[in-house]
């Protein structure tokens, strides 16, 4: 589009003009007019929603700046998730009960040219790769890598893999993308890191889909190898996160860390404190790259991990009670993590990196996103979050009055609603996340 | 006295002096008949001088023609010509005492001072300069009458004449350029230092004829002695600290020879804190709801300076002249208040205010010469020549922000013929190219080069009482600018309802135009004056010129964001777009360009002699096609790191004014007075006012015009101890343009005393001296910063200076 300009103006190029007034002359030659080239890489606009459609296969991206729908496609089957890629540019669908991953391209995107990074705006679109493998579950991502788990079928004897590909890939629509294929079935957990791979291990006599154990892979062409078992289990692990120097699972007796320095990962476990009763463990975790701590939630209840001290810190959210958590992410450029409950208040933490005791995590501010009754969401709806990496605003979908709010975490307050006109199910951010050290 | 033919007076130049070689020996007197020693008398248009002896006796030999002219100064007596038939013998010139201080120009090819001209000058030298020098070469000349600062927070100001500055008064060192880059952005420095300076003259009105278009406004010339013109050994060194902004400043200057070779040196290192304020930095207009925390009294932030630098030079002395070369260098490193890009408050943060700072570095080399070569045809030849490379970049958060880079040459020969029929005078030849450049986020303007090419014709004549001057100048001027760019200006009015969420990112226009321009123009001036001692002791000018001026490159090609000046500047070559929903607000503007003409009326009135010195001036200026910046009413963006700056509400905090040169004719009227009552002996009471109107000949007011002020001085100078009280009142400016607001009155109380020690090697003065005594809480009107930088509050300064 922005090529077909640029020709169409060419042809209109070096009109001379020339004004003359006493002793005075003036003489212009147009010349060949330069595109723009916006180096500002961070002024890239607020970014784009895929939304996805609790009664068809529908998902539909908006524009951010103005609220316009710019496209719809149709996936194969109902999106059991939504992701942003590495980069956020494309939104992957994961339909697991039809063993799917398919990706939209958002349109926003910056290349490299050196000096800067140059930003492009285009149609959103559907793209060409596909991923069909069994049951694809968790998919995490870290800037540069997406690490998808395949679970794996019991009844089809479908074994559990990892893909690990990048967001070229995906553009290019190339199958090269290196694979972890295992013995067995599990609902298991990945984290790419660079040429390794950190994903767990089930041993395949138990009779928990669970794995217990951690691995790390490294990659060899289009497949992986094990390179280093950890001894130390992780019982009933679910949940994974990573940030620059540590990998994290969720155990049903503590949160298991490994330190990566340089090829070699140490283990190491972070048992419950006293603020952890009867079966709770923390079965969720959240990381991101330059987060010294990372965040899990036991149910409700939300702990700050702090590896590097190896403590377990319970954060004061305040939720109400029987509020589950639905939503939750770090926003504002890692400066705020949020959390979203069944009770539609969306809960702002300031998040200080620098606490190394007490809390990283502090309660800012509530706000209440809706005040219908939320008992009344049809079955398998909920509110859902989607948070820019743009700026600091958070988006949320909610199926009852099918309208998406967009919130500003500095004001705390909900700043504009959108109509849908159709049952948002799934809901993911794309666009051109702001650079790290512009703020 | 005899009148002769031109025929006569033709031959009489061209023949050899030995045939008409006359003398002429005297005695300067004081009106009691007593004495004056060392008074200097100059033979005019001869290049002869001499010094009067204890006796007060002086003698020329082998003078041309049968009549002449004596020059004859001496201190605290007013200057007096003398015309005489040869050969004169034990003749009396009497003196008669001033209470004005007079210093002559050496700005003009002509004898002039500010009590000898047609039109005002005042000089700034001796002590007095030493006692009113600042970092910032405006504020060293506030004080001068018809002379004010566009005080940028203390960390820049250029003179502002006559309500006129910017490309409209010439800066020059030594009569030439600066070669800085101060006369596109207030928040530029003048690269010249006033401490290790000699005089700083001031030539207000139009000074086209010496200097070409950049001074229609007129000219500020900073003099040194880095070219010495004479075998002397001298120096002086000066330590002072003033307490608002902690400034230490160390200078000093030597001059010394050795044979026929004069050398200089000097260097002075200066260093501030952020400057310290009464109330609050920053005025809140009810129209804005910023809850800015930063500076909320007591410093403005980011005021902190340092700069050093010093100069070589040597010359070659003569008999008939000099011929000298010198090197200098200045550095400076300059906060850059009032740069909040956009002010993202984070309340948890102390930094509200990006810190940005200049970092200014300046190389000049200079080629002085002055040679009376006596020749049929050549009386005396003037050469000057300089080289200037100029760069100065703007740091935000320790990156390079913006370059300013200007690489400069500039050339006059002074060419004075001898007396012709009593005509003095000679041709003028100038050339002057500058590159200059601007990379980066706030690079307005594109690279442009300019280049001028000039002659200039001066005669002056006495006829009787009246000394008339006449001049004519013509120039050429290019200015080439390869790459000038007309990018698609995001540009909206804030008319709309601020919150529609609205779409005011217009991905339509996705490309730059880009121009290759060539601008030429063929500016002239003519002026005459008459200087007419009518009678003892009195005198009175006239000036009437007519001067043109090119525009220049950044009022012509500029197109960006300039925060200096906190709005986003659009040259004259564009233009708005008259249709009003048009994509594109601006476009390429397809009327001629025009030159600037000023028509320049001045009268002076002087009353020289007694105890009571008296100077008028008043100036009426209509000024055609006037570039200066309107106000469009919209908005664009400031092309800064705003994360934010999208978002839906947009608050305005990355964005500027558009402003657009236009050319429309305006008048500038007003006056300038002093009067100066030598009470008694050792006390000195001087008054000054100022004034000036600067409106649209359409009606309206042109922004930034300096308020009515009115000054007076009580000195004492006794021997040992001198000592001055000034109260200065900045009375309000309510005259005021489209979207200027009002500034209040304010009243300036200094103070100095200093105590003079005579020893065997040096002179020392010890003194101390004290600025805005009562801590007036002041706004300057005619800053671009009215609204951020206050003045600095009270300021006690103490100095040590040195001299032998």
């Amino acid at each position: 589009m922005l090529k077909s300009k640029v020709n169409v103006l060419a042809l209109l190029i070096s009109a001379s003009l020339l004004a003359a007034c006493g002793d005075s002359t003036t003489n212009i030659v147009e010349k060949d007019p330069i595109p723009v080239e916006d180096d500002h890489d961070h002024e890239t606009g607020a970014g784009r929603l895929v939304i996805s459609d609790k009664d068809s296969t529908m998902l539909r991206v908006y524009n951010l700046e103005d609220g316009d729908l710019l496209g719809q496609f149709s996936s194969l089957s109902n999106a059991s998730a939504l992701y942003a890629s590495a980069s956020q540019r494309f939104a992957m669908v994961v339909q697991r009960e039809s063993d799917k991953v398919e990706f939209i391209d958002g349109g926003l995107y910056q290349e490299d040219h050196g000096d800067h990074l140059h930003p492009y705006e285009e149609e959103p679109r559907l793209m060409s790769l596909q991923l069909s493998e069994s049951r694809p579950t968790h998919v995490t991502t870290t800037d540069e890598q997406i690490a998808i788990f395949f679970d794996g079928n019991v009844a089809t004897s479908s074994v559990a893999k990892v893909a690990v590909l990048n967001d070229d890939q995906i553009n290019t629509g190339s199958n090269d993308y290196p694979v972890l294929t295992y013995s067995t079935h599990m609902h298991g957990a990945a984290q790419a890191r660079g040429e390794m791979l950190v994903s767990t291990i089930r041993d395949a006599a138990t009779a928990s889909t669970l794995p217990d154990q951690v691995g790390v892979y490294h990659v060899h062409g289009d497949h992986f190898h094990l390179e280093q078992e950890f001894a130390l289990r992780c019982p009933g692990l679910h949940g994974s996160a990573q940030n620059k120097d540590y990998v994290s699972f969720g155990c049903t007796d503590g949160v298991m860390l490994l330190k990566q320095d340089g090829e070699t990962f140490t283990a190491s476990k972070v048992a419950h404190t006293a603020d952890f009763t009867g079966t709770m463990r923390i079965g969720t975790l959240e990381g991101v790259e330059d987060a010294p701590h990372f965040i899990g939630f036991a149910g409700a209840t939300v702990f700050s991990v702090n590896p590097v001290a190896g403590s377990l810190n319970k954060v004061d959210w305040q939720g109400a009670t029987g509020a589950n958590i639905i939503g939750y992410g770090f926003a504002d450029h890692g400066e705020k993590f949020v959390l979203l409950d069944s009770t539609g208040a969306l809960s702002i933490l300031n998040y200080n990196a620098a606490a190394a005791t007490g809390a990283a995590f502090a309660l800012a501010n509530k706000v209440q996103i809706t005040t219908a009754d939320l008992t009344t969401m049809p079955t398998g709806s909920q509110l859902q979050l989607a948070i820019s990496a743009a700026d600091d605003k958070v988006y949320v979908a909610d199926p009852l009055s099918k309208t998406v709010s967009t919130i500003d975490l500095e004001e705390a307050k909900v700043i504009e609603k959108q109509e849908l006109g159709f049952t948002p199910h799934k809901m993911v951010w794309v666009g051109i996340p702001a650079g790290h050290d512009d703020h | 006295m005899g009148r002769k033919t031109l025929l006569a007076s033709l031959i009489a130049a061209s023949l050899s002096g030995q045939v008409w070689a006359q003398s002429v020996q005297g005695t300067v007197v004081d009106e009691q008949g007593q004495p004056v020693a060392e008074a200097w008398v100059t033979v005019v248009g001869q290049n002869k001088k001499v010094k009067t002896d204890a006796a007060g006796r002086f003698e020329f030999q082998a003078l041309q023609g049968n009549h002449t002219e004596l020059h004859i100064e001496a201190n605290s007596f007013a200057h007096r010509n003398f015309q005489l038939e040869l050969p004169a013998q034990d003749m009396q010139f009497a003196l008669t005492p001033t209470a004005l201080e007079i210093i002559d120009v050496k700005a003009s090819p002509f004898h002039a001072s500010s009590t000898e001209s047609a039109l005002p000058v005042s000089v700034l030298a001796g002590d007095r300069l030493k006692m009113n020098q600042q970092s910032t070469l405006g504020d060293t000349l506030k004080n001068e009458v018809g002379v004010h600062s566009n005080f940028y927070g203390s960390v820049a100001s250029s003179p502002i004449i006559r309500g006129l500055d910017g490309p409209r008064v010439l800066i020059t060192q030594n009569g030439l350029d600066a070669g800085d880059a101060s006369r596109v952005g207030p928040d530029h420095s003048v690269s010249a230092e006033a401490s290790t300076a000699s005089q700083i003259e001031v030539l207000r009105g139009p000074a086209t004829l010496f200097y070409g278009s950049g001074a229609i406004g007129g000219v500020v010339n900073v003099v040194d002695d880095r070219i010495p013109t004479e075998q002397v050994t001298k120096g002086e060194w000066m330590l002072q600290r003033e307490s608002v902004n902690n400034e230490k400043l160390a200078s000093g200057s030597a001059q010394t020879f050795v044979g026929q070779t004069g050398l200089y040196a000097d260097v002075f290192w200066r260093d501030n804190d952020d400057y310290r304020i009464p109330g609050e930095a920053e005025v809140h207009h009810d129209d804005e709801d910023h809850d800015h925390e930063e500076g909320a009294s007591g410093k403005v932030a980011n005021t902190a300076a340092t700069a050093k630098g010093f100069s070589l030079g040597s010359s070659y002395l003569l008999e008939n002249g000099f011929v000298g070369v010198s090197f200098g260098q200045l550095k400076r490193e300059y906060g850059i208040p009032g740069h909040s890009h956009g002010g993202h408050a984070h309340e948890d943060e102390e930094q509200a205010e990006e810190s940005v700072y200049a970092d200014l570095k300046q190389d000049r080399v200079q080629f002085l010469s002055e040679l009376d070569l006596d020749l049929p045809w050549l009386q005396k030849l003037n050469s000057r020549i300089a080289y200037t490379d100029y760069q100065h970049v703007e740091v935000e958060e320790g990156l390079v922000g913006t370059t300013f880079k200007n690489q400069s040459e500039e050339a006059r020969f002074e060419l004075l013929h001898p007396v012709i029929s009593d005509w003095r005078g000679g041709v003028s030849l100038q050339y002057k190219h500058s590159d200059f450049e601007a990379i980066g986020a706030e690079a307005f303007t594109p690279p442009s080069s300019t280049e001028m090419l000039a002659v200039a014709l001066m005669e002056e004549r006495h006829f009787g009482p009246v000394l008339v001057q006449l001049g004519a100048r013509t120039e050429q001027v290019a200015i080439n600018a390869a790459d000038v760019l007309l990018p698609p200006l995001a540009a909206h009015s804030h008319d709309e309802d601020a919150h529609d969420h609205g779409p005011d990112h217009d991905h339509g226009a996705e490309f730059i135009r880009v121009f290759d321009v060539e601008h030429k123009f063929k500016p002239y001036s003519l002026s005459a004056g008459a200087f007419w001692d009518f009678t003892e002791g009195y005198n009175l000018g006239v000036s009437v010129s007519r001067s043109e001026r090119a525009p220049s490159a950044a009022e012509l090609l500029s197109f960006g964001p300039h925060i200096g000046t906190a709005s986003y500047e659009i040259g004259a070559l564009f233009s708005l777009n008259d249709d009003p929903h048009a994509e594109q607000a601006i476009v390429l503007n397809r009327q001629p360009i025009e030159m600037e003409v000023a028509n320049n009326l001045d009268l002076t009135f002087r009353k020289i002699s007694g105890d009571l010195g008296l100077v008028l001036n008043a100036f009426y200026n209509k000024v055609d096609n006037y570039y200066y910046q309107q106000n469009t009413g919209l908005f664009a963006e400031d092309g800064h790191n705003h994360d934010h700056a999208e978002e839906e509400g947009h608050d305005h905090s990355g964005e500027l004014p558009v402003y657009l040169f236009v050319a429309e004719d305006v008048i500038l009227h007003g006056f300038e007075s002093q009067l100066v009552w030598q009470i008694a002996q050792p006390y000195r009471f001087t008054v000054q006012a100022d004034y000036i109107r600067a409106r649209l000949d359409r009606g309206g007011d042109l922004p930034r015009t300096p308020p009515l002020r009115l000054s007076s001085e009580l000195a004492y100078e006794g021997d040992q101890i001198s000592a001055d009280l000034r109260l200065t009142r900045y009375f309000k400016q309510d005259r005021i343009s489209e979207l200027e607001s009002a500034t209040a009155g304010y009243n300036l109380l200094d103070a100095s005393v200093s105590y003079h020690l005579s020893g065997a090697l040096q002179d020392i003065v010890l003194y101390v001296k004290g600025e805005n005594l009562t801590d007036e809480e002041a706004r300057v009107h005619t800053s671009f910063l009215k609204d951020k930088t206050p003045l600095p509050g009270r300021s006690l300064g103490l100095g040590i200076r040195g001299q032998f």
